[in-house]
């Protein structure tokens, strides 16, 4: 398994710049997950990664080796695509063996272990079917099993599920988990959506407009996103982010609704800022705290998600218990200080 | 399919709202103008089968006879027909040889210029052959190349390979990039990969490709005409050396016809859905 | 790792490799002849002057001779007489047996490819095959018409109908071709637009009018400039039916090249008609490109 260092990675293509001064190490047996908006980049960086796209200017390595100019046959890195890129005129066994058949190996030993693998994915009973006779599930298993065959340095994903249907999504999601569990490898893993990156990663990067707004742990992005970019992507449903000014110990609204800080933040009295919180950690008071008018309730089960108004602005508010409110109506919430984020409004940096 | 269904169910509902008795009419109509409008290709064909005696009579009842063609296998016909068949295989091979791998790059390659080479490939395939004839037929003369089937064979590969090229860029940017990505990260070169990924997938567009160079390079008559003479002469000039040699024998003429159009027609039969391609280079939204 | 290789220069080699050959072969066997013709237009060669090869001493004299030539100005003014009206049904008839023909029936189907004959034979076969339509005394066509009494004078050997007789020739063998064009097109038609219409209660001519008519009119543009660019080819009809005559009144721009070039062996002019040839068919094909370029752009983007 190896460490992939990227250093002061810059992409241009014609007159756009898609990379700008990217550095980021990911070390040996990691599961780093790239997310970000559409046009961000994480797509380009991953292929980059792989060989197949070339690199402006910076440098990649491998386990310390520059590789820059290195062919992608010769990286020994496996990648798994959005729409799978089987061999739709081969069969399920030679898709499987293809790499092993071009580094020579014996017919005998490729048939041996396209079995095993064939086997702990639970492909043994479609080892001579076309990939065009597969269901989408199936199609993603063969395509993870080419990688596991090619025993790599480094497994590349992406968007491998974005094809899937939702229930199927979630499955597969397990077993891409297990699969890092079981191998230990080095995986990267691009993605949009970011419950799969919350889910499934040591480390998630976020990216737009080709540079990194912030990396860390699941949690450390849920908990401390260091701009409100980063909080409003990670979390689902995203964070409320109120416009105000610092007035005094708490931010006011243009309407004029106080929302309440813990501590007094070391910015000047007047400055504008977005006040963050997430849906969650509201409570219902029934005095004090914010007035909201209620738009609409959506109760999922598990929770009851209610859109509002406060003020001008639009949030959405979670709770566990089951609210009986209707539209139209008054409530007020109180946002946990300990847990209100607070960003610059103009360049969404964080304050607090 | 689907959109031909629903153009035939809104025609279908008008006809059953208003003219009960005319369903099936549209056939009916076509029958009859299917026999009308390939009425002289028939005729044709017709009289190759006819004794000699009979052969413009307007009787449709006659005994067919094989005389015409018989004539045919003892005269000079054969060797045309021979030639027809070098010549046009011997363009179709080359240009399939030279262009598939060009057509490939040419989809893969983002190099600048490529409009460029684009447009050069389309005004080859729409230039009149006299442009081409006249410098060819005095380089032929002074190389010696005049009257040979090699030397035919090269100057149809200003149409052949142009065909190859445009033709099967569109079947090539029909197989997704990744593919062949994959191959690479599976190890495979560049070349293996065309071959044993990428050129399977087209085979089809292949076969149709090939065949439509066959059709054209058969079809051709100006540029046989001026450049062979007896050595190298293809099937379709031999025909016409019937008018005017051996005095107009039409049944000859209709029985030596009815040969050169039968593998033409066959072929189209096959590539019918490629046709569009290959007549338009891809000129239109597909 | 295995033998570490430049992947950008390994790519850029195996590219150059596979379109290199195409590229020279292309140079040699369109751009030389093409460069050679202009060179040969600017000279008075023939075969009875060889050694005029390279005499460049009045460079445009064949130019000027053809302004002042009146059967090559005739022969611009048959062509556009021709390729006009020909093009023009070509086109119309092909549209109508394609709205005919758009059916799912498997008869339908059958008559469409069978359709496509008159396209696909040999151009020399479709003159042989006009020619014994057109000789009154072996022709079923004036034999029919001797039955019903009426007795038709030779059409091609008459100066007011000869053009016309090959123009109905052309129409015969061409008009396969804008039959598919159209077809295909037909095919492609999105179905919710038509089924929208027909929900709103359109009646079929309408829905040809407003849905089906604008959809088509790319493509029935594009077929009518291919055929154009293509009829300057015309000529196997031509030599067999009338041999550029009677006189000159069939005579085409190319037929007269070919006179020129390969009758009277006047290399240097012939070459001049031709690449006049050559700069319209040229205009056209650009426009073509054009028309079709935005769907390559899209393809391949």
């Amino acid at each position: 398994m190896a460490t992939i260092t990227l250093s002061n990675i810059h992409k241009r293509y014609e007159d756009n710049v898609i990379i700008n001064g990217l550095e980021l190490t990911i070390h040996e047996g990691e599961f780093v997950a790239l997310v970000g908006p559409s046009g961000c980049g994480k797509s380009t960086l991953l292929r980059m990664i792989a060989g197949l796209e070339s690199i402006t200017d910076g440098e990649i390595a491998l386990d310390g080796e520059i590789v820059n100019d290195i062919s992608p046959q010769d990286r020994n890195i496996a990648m798994v695509f959005q729409n799978y890129a089987l061999y739709p005129h081969m069969t399920v066994a030679e898709n499987l063996g293809f790499s092993l058949k071009m580094q020579g190996v014996a017919k005998l030993l490729i048939d041996e272990r396209v079995a095993q693998v064939a086997q702990t994915l639970g492909l043994s009973t479609l080892l001579k079917r076309k990939p065009g006779q597969l269901s989408g599930g199936q199609r993603q298993r063969v395509a993870m099993g080419r990688a596991i065959l090619r025993n790599p340095r480094v497994f590349l994903f992406d968007e491998p599920l974005s094809n899937l249907d939702a229930k199927l999504r979630v499955e597969m999601r397990t077993e891409i988990k297990a699969l890092h569990q079981r191998l230990n490898a080095t995986m990267v893993y691009v993605t949009h959506d970011q419950v799969e990156a919350m889910t499934m990663a040591d480390r998630i990067v976020v990216l737009k407009d080709g540079v990194i707004e912030q990396v860390g742990t699941p949690l450390e992005l849920y908990d401390r996103p260091r701009n409100a970019f980063v909080a409003g992507f990670i979390g689902s449903p995203s964070m409320n982010l109120l416009s105000g000014k610092i007035d005094r110990e708490s931010v006011v609204t243009d309407d004029g609704l106080r929302l309440p800080l813990a501590n007094v933040p070391a910015v000047v009295q007047g400055q504008r800022v977005l006040y963050g919180v997430r849906p969650e950690h509201f409570s219902q008071v029934s005095q004090g705290g914010v007035l909201a008018e209620v738009n609409v309730v959506e109760p999922t089960g598990a929770e009851t998600q209610i859109a509002l108004n406060i003020g001008n602005q639009k949030a959405i508010a979670v709770f566990r218990d089951r609210i009986q409110t209707k539209p139209g109506t008054e409530m007020r919430l109180l946002p946990d200080v300990q847990l209100a984020h607070l960003f610059d409004e103009r360049s969404g940096t964080r304050i607090n | 399919m689907s959109e031909k269904l629903a153009l035939e169910h809104v025609s279908g509902n008008v006809r059953r709202r208003k003219h009960f008795r005319l369903r099936g009419s549209r056939e009916v109509a076509t029958w009859l103008l299917l026999l009308a409008v390939l009425s002289p290709f028939l005729w044709m064909v017709l009289m190759a089968f006819r004794p000699a005696i009979e052969v413009f009579d307007l009787t449709l009842w006659f005994t067919p006879t094989l005389d015409a063609f018989r004539a045919l296998w003892q005269g000079n016909f054969l060797h045309s027909f021979g030639n027809s068949l070098l010549v046009s295989t011997l363009s179709t091979g080359l240009s399939l040889v030279i262009g598939v791998p060009a057509a490939w790059v040419l989809t893969r390659w983002q190099f600048p210029g490529r409009r460029y080479v684009a447009l050069w490939i389309l005004v080859t395939r729409m230039a009149p052959p006299i442009a081409f004839t006249i410098p060819f037929y005095l380089a032929w003369r002074w190389l010696g190349l005049q009257d040979t089937v090699i030397g035919l064979a090269i100057v149809y590969l200003t149409f052949t390979l142009a065909i190859v090229i445009w033709l099967m860029q569109t079947f090539f940017a029909a197989v997704p990039p990744a593919l062949e990505e994959a191959a690479w990260l599976d190890g495979c070169s560049i070349w293996r990969t065309f071959w044993t990924i990428t050129l399977p997938l087209v085979a089809p567009g292949l076969a149709a490709t090939a065949i439509l160079c066959f059709i054209f390079s058969w079809n051709d008559f100006f540029y046989a005409l001026i450049l062979t003479r007896t050595q190298a002469v293809t099937a379709p000039v031999a025909i016409v050396n019937f008018l005017q040699y051996e005095g107009w024998e039409w049944s000859k003429i209709a029985a030596s016809g009815t040969l050169v159009m039968l593998p033409v027609v066959a072929f189209t039969l096959l590539v019918r859905r490629y046709l569009v391609h290959g007549l338009t280079a891809g000129g239109l939204k597909d | 790792m295995k033998g570490k290789t430049n992947w950008r220069s390994q790519q850029r080699n195996a590219w150059l490799a596979g379109l290199m050959p195409s590229i020279i072969l292309l140079v040699v066997i369109t751009l030389l002849p093409a460069m050679a013709l202009v060179i040969t237009s600017l000279t008075p060669l023939s075969l009875t002057n060889p050694q005029e090869t390279f005499n460049f001493s009045d460079p445009l004299i064949n130019y000027r001779q053809l302004l002042e030539d009146p059967r090559f100005l005739n022969s611009i003014i048959t062509q556009i007489k021709l390729s006009l009206v020909s093009v023009l049904f070509q086109v119309i008839i092909g549209l109508g047996l394609a709205l005919l023909l758009n059916g799912t029936s498997a008869w339908l189907h059958t008559a469409r490819t069978l359709f496509l004959i008159p396209m696909v034979l040999p151009p020399i076969i479709v003159a042989l095959i006009w020619k014994i339509i057109y000789t009154p005394d072996i022709s079923p066509l004036h034999q029919v018409l001797e039955l019903w009494g009426i007795t038709l004078n030779s059409l091609i050997a008459n100066p007011a109908t000869a053009l016309w007789a090959i123009a109905v020739a052309d129409i015969w063998q061409w008009f396969p071709f804008t039959m598919l064009m159209v077809l295909a097109a037909l095919q492609m038609i999105p179905r919710d637009p038509l089924e929208a219409a027909s929900l709103d209660g359109a009646s079929a001519r309408n829905i040809f009018r407003y849905i089906v008519l604008p959809y088509i009119k790319p493509v029935l543009v594009v077929c009518a400039l291919f055929r154009l660019i293509d009829s300057f080819k015309a000529f196997p009809l031509i030599y067999i039916l009338t041999d550029g005559g009677p006189g000159t009144v069939t005579e085409v721009t190319n037929y007269y090249g070919f006179i020129q070039a390969f009758n009277f062996s006047y290399w240097g002019y012939g070459s001049a008609i031709a690449v006049v040839i050559l700069v319209g068919v040229f205009v056209l094909s650009y426009i073509i490109g054009k028309a079709g370029w935005s769907d390559e752009r899209k393809a391949s983007a």
